[in-house]
């Protein structure tokens, strides 16, 4: 663990603190970003719903703002090299997302790009190089933790934008993936990382507010890189690589699964199968019959049958609650074990 | 979604899971000893380059199990 400091009261306070602001900036300027976005034209049709209509993007101007407001006041509250990290790691990743946002990069941009923002980290020295494998106990690897840190910061955010498929998925499962970590961290002792960890939920969970069924805005891939890499860089600063992987394993599984049958790094829009999900007249979806098609956690999800944006939606969910829940169960056992 | 495609997902979920905690039980009991002697200064180096190959190993079995957990579980030319 890197970012140790003392378990006192006043780290639950930094931490409560960090949680309100993530939230309560989410909450008060997503709205009006709705409203400038949609002012300027600024947005994407939703084509899972019936007539296209248009929705708002990108929304993560307001989960950046958010998550680094919850820095800041962690920072106010208790001064760490960890929390300064984190917040330029998303600082970094919300400008890498941005530039997507507006104007579509190639495939290797995004990983290229995630790998180079995790520099904060190495500068600020906020890692450590014994990785922890709960339940089992800790290996230390110096020379070689110096590429796990780029590969999990653009890892995660590349998983995190790859999760972003449907109405509330991203938000949603970051909240509960968030969660899961804050309470790993607050187990083994990793206050400060805990308490960015609940900032990060915080500001998932009040962007899902306007994110969920029905959108009222899209994350874009500034929101998704931006809470992706902080995820990242959290779990690296914290010492929970391993935890924080389990929590959003069905996104990992969604990544695993488009990159064994696609075979290469590629933007799924330059694919000539497709996002192998085809939408019906009734705006249902369904497995894409075409042989090329790549395959991803929903088009399994839909195998069986066509199903509506929201029975998927929800079906993702229940999943990244399940792991989440083993996430935690795995960093309980090793903190008992230890 | 059928009841059974649910299952093999949660399933498959476990799976992963379990292979994640038994991979990280195996780089403990490894990796954690591994240390190469005889190369002076160069021995930290060393002994990282060495955890490197054989972490790359472990990496390139697991994706590869994964892969084949993943063809037994949900393949089978349904999808």
């Amino acid at each position: 663990m890197s970012a140790h400091l003392p378990a006192d009261p006043h780290m639950l306070y930094a931490a409560a603190a960090a949680a309100a602001a993530a939230f309560g900036v989410v909450y008060l300027a997503t709205p009006p970003l709705i409203r400038w976005l949609e002012a300027r034209g600024m947005g994407v049709p939703d084509i899972h719903k019936p007539g296209r209509p248009t929705v708002a993007r990108p929304g993560g101007i307001s989960i950046a703002a958010g998550l680094l407001a919850g820095m800041a006041a962690l920072y106010a509250a208790a001064p760490s090299n960890a929390a300064a990290a984190v917040a330029a790691v998303a600082a970094a990743a919300f400008a890498v997302g941005i530039v997507d946002d507006l104007r579509v990069m190639g495939g290797w941009f995004k990983p290229v790009c995630l790998a180079a923002c995790s520099a904060p980290i190495l500068a600020l020295g906020a890692y450590d190089t014994s990785m922890a494998f709960p339940p089992f106990g800790v290996v230390n690897i110096p020379i070689l933790y110096l590429a796990v840190v780029p590969v999990m910061v653009s890892t995660m955010g590349n998983t995190a934008n790859s999760i972003d498929v449907g109405n509330g998925i991203l938000s949603g499962a970051m909240a509960m993936a968030g969660a899961a970590l804050a309470a790993a961290l607050a187990m083994d002792g990793s206050h400060a990382m805990a308490g960015a960890a609940a900032a990060l939920s915080a500001a998932s969970l009040a962007f899902y507010r306007f994110h969920r069924l029905p959108s009222r805005i899209f994350p874009g891939d500034s929101g998704a890189l931006v809470l992706g890499a902080a995820y990242g860089a959290i779990a690296v600063a914290g010492g929970a690589e391993i935890v924080a992987v389990i929590a959003v394993l069905p996104a990992v599984f969604n990544s695993f699964l488009y990159l064994a049958s696609v075979r290469r790094i590629v933007e799924h829009r330059q694919l000539e199968g497709g996002s192998g999900v085809d939408i019906l007249p009734d705006c249902r979806l369904a497995a894409s019959p075409l042989p090329n098609a790549p395959l991803s956690l929903v088009r399994l999800l839909v195998s069986d049958g066509p199903l509506t944006e929201g029975q998927t939606c929800s079906a993702i969910l229940r999943l990244v609650a399940f792991t989440s829940c083993l996430a935690v169960a795995t960093a309980a056992a090793g903190a008992l074990l230890q | 979604m059928t009841a059974r495609t649910a299952t093999r997902l949660y399933a498959f979920m476990a799976v992963m899971w379990g292979m994640l905690l038994a991979g990280g039980g195996l780089f403990v009991l490894v990796l954690g000893p591994l240390s190469v002697s005889g190369f002076g200064q160069y021995n930290a180096a060393a002994s990282s380059a060495l955890k490197a190959v054989v972490a790359a190993g472990f990496v390139a079995a697991w994706v590869i199990a994964l892969a084949r957990a993943n063809s037994w579980m949900f393949r089978r030319g349904r999808v």
